[in-house]
């Protein structure tokens, strides 16, 4: 299988301190990835990296075999998108204002979005079910809603890889819930490549194709739920205690924390 | 997105509409009163002598600078809004004003009147009063992490003063400048001219034309810097552009008329109520109606209480303040809600 981003040897130093030390990651095509672990485990950082947010002290980051550094803003938006966890906005956009906003990278300054870009952000609207929220303002949007809609602006961009740093951590279960199926949606029927920030640890195992542990700026471990999801590593990782069992349904791992 | 479209149109006639209303009663009020009728014959030649040299000589330029100034401040507002990330935002709150006639102030009394490139030393020194007032701000700004509305109102209170009291310094060490000084800090187009406005047209056109150019990025930023260059905004190659275009308009407005305030907050926060938060909808309107704004301040400040004539920066300030307040109650009221 084909990888889309590698990163190789990345170093990256955060006011002095080593967010993240010499990893080195393979993503593929069209898989679902969950990156778990503590706070300050370099999560974020390394989302920040990808996304050229913030600088790299060592090492390189390629996608589909170039170097991001040689990547300009605007096509670097053409290959990645990005979900934050929360947007505020205090102006009256409109929902499709917001989602036109993923067809910049295409644009020329003073072009005109199309019928073309239109229809593309018609058809993001619709997989994102926000299409009722074309003429409503972000501001009178609840979480949910306006999550949803910066989902179908990021799916505008029409970018293969999508970036989502604790999507669903202000939404209610209701809402984190449809984030998800609709990102593992793309996933499976759009071939998107999903690198996605939990912190819900059964809600990664449900979602994901693979989970990345990371603690201290390092990885721990990557593979399959299944592999990765055991006592031994979370005790480790997260220095709790838990126990796991087999979710009866899907029969996935199910962890449940014990307190002591 | 139709809708609003829509109302932007109707909103630009509208306008349109009411500026030749305006500009008519304007242009027949003043020292020696003359019918709407004969002062549109005079304004085209066709009337009487004297009546056409106090059209063309004195009411027109002045007319003109505020309708210039007006529609620049209230598009320079507009941007600081979309850019600060703030419905509170506008050049005279933030303290940019008061940066830009504090650097006139320093001209003044240095007798600084050397012309570089055909701008008045004035000129310069009130942009590089404004420039500095702006780094400062994103000094504190990068210094405290965010720009939240506390941040931004705090530091702008506090860039006021120093620049208001250093003014008042000046004032106060060299009585001969005071009244000259005095215009400045609250603005009057009583000196207006037609060899101010071909300084002033200029600046003010390019400025148009470069803050439209980046009307889709100053969306972008308004939904966030870093969700901004995710989807592709050169967000750093914007701000740079944005802020030297708008504080350069600033600077040069100031130059000429002085300290004109709350044009840039209400002007735009009214126009969003209507048509959005579109910049490429808001900043064509947010000229033409901050140009009505001031146009009709201004004539009030002329015949209101004739031969005087009231500072225009206390009119403006008189709607204005009001309604900051009013943004104040909102905003807050609204952050309980959420």
């Amino acid at each position: 299988m084909s990888s889309v981003l590698e990163i190789k040897n990345l170093t990256i130093d955060y006011n002095g301190i080593k967010a993240i030390e010499n990893l080195n990651l393979d993503f593929k095509r069209g898989k679902f990835y969950t990156i778990l672990g503590p706070n300050g485990a370099g999560k974020s950082t390394l989302l920040k990296a990808i996304s050229k947010n913030i600088d790299i002290m060592k090492g390189s980051i390629f996608i589909e075999a170039i170097n991001i550094k040689d990547l300009k803003i605007k096509n670097l938006a053409k290959k990645i998108s990005m979900v934050p966890q929360e947007t505020s906005i205090d102006f009256d956009l409109m929902g499709e204002e917001i989602v036109l906003m993923g067809r910049i990278p295409h644009l020329k300054r003073l072009e005109k979005e199309g019928s073309n870009d239109l229809s593309i952000v018609r058809e993001a609207m619709k997989k994102t079910n926000t299409l009722h929220l074309r003429n409503r303002s972000v501001t009178k949007m609840s979480g949910g809603e306006k999550q949803r809609i910066i989902v179908a602006r990021a799916l505008a961009q029409e970018a293969g890889i999508m970036l989502l740093d604790e999507p669903v951590s202000q939404l209610d279960l209701h809402n984190q819930i449809e984030i998800m199926n609709i990102i593992r949606n793309l996933v499976n029927k759009e071939g998107l490549t999903a690198i996605c920030v939990l912190h819900d640890i059964n809600l990664a195992v449900n979602y994901s194709d693979e989970i990345l542990i990371m603690k201290s700026g390092s990885l721990i471990s990557m593979g399959k739920p299944v592999d990765i999801i055991r006592q031994d590593i979370i005790e480790e990782t997260y220095g709790i205690s838990v126990k796991i069992i087999d979710n009866p349904i899907t029969n996935k791992p199910f962890i449940i924390h014990v307190n002591i | 997105m139709e809708e609003s479209r829509r109302k932007g149109k109707k909103l630009l006639i509208f306008g349109f509409l009411l500026l030749a209303v305006t500009l008519s009663v304007s242009i027949s009020l003043g020292g020696a009163d003359m019918s709407i009728i004969d002062s549109l014959k005079a304004l085209f030649f066709l009337g009487d002598n004297s009546q056409e040299k106090i059209i063309w000589a004195i009411r027109l330029p002045r007319i003109l600078t505020a309708m210039i100034t007006g529609g620049g401040l209230a598009m320079v507002g507009a941007v600081f809004q979309g850019l600060f990330r703030n419905p509170m935002a506008d050049p005279f709150v933030l303290g940019i004003s008061s940066g830009a006639a504090l650097g006139a102030t320093i001209a003044i009394v240095l007798g600084v009147s050397i012309p570089i490139i055909g701008f008045t030393g004035i000129s310069i020194f009130a942009f590089a009063g404004a420039l500095l007032t702006m780094i400062t701000i994103f000094m504190i700004a990068r210094a405290r992490g965010s720009l939240d509305s506390t941040t931004l109102l705090l530091s702008g209170i506090a860039l006021n003063f120093f620049s208001s009291s250093i003014i008042y310094l000046f004032m106060f060490l060299r009585y001969d400048k005071m009244k000259q000084i005095l215009m400045w800090t609250f603005g009057s187009f009583s000196t207006s001219s037609w060899e101010k406005l071909i300084m002033i047209i200029p600046v003010i056109l390019v400025g148009m034309i470069v803050l439209r150019l980046f009307a889709r990025d100053l969306n972008g930023i308004m939904t966030g810097e870093t969700q901004a260059k995710s989807f592709g905004v050169d967000v750093d190659r914007a701000r740079i552009a944005i802020i030297l275009t708008s504080t350069f308009m600033i600077g040069v407005l100031v130059a000429t008329s002085g300290i004109i305030g709350f044009v840039g907050l209400m002007i735009p926060h009214l126009l969003r109520l209507v048509i959005g938060a579109d910049f490429k909808k808001l900043l064509p309107l947010s000229f033409m109606y901050g140009s009505l704004f001031l146009l009709a301040c201004d004539t009030l400040a002329r015949v209101a209480v004739k031969p005087a004539e009231l500072p225009i920066g206390a009119i403006t300030a008189l709607f204005g303040a009001p309604f900051f307040i009013f943004l104040l109650i909102r905003k807050k009221r609204d952050e309980n809600h959420v």
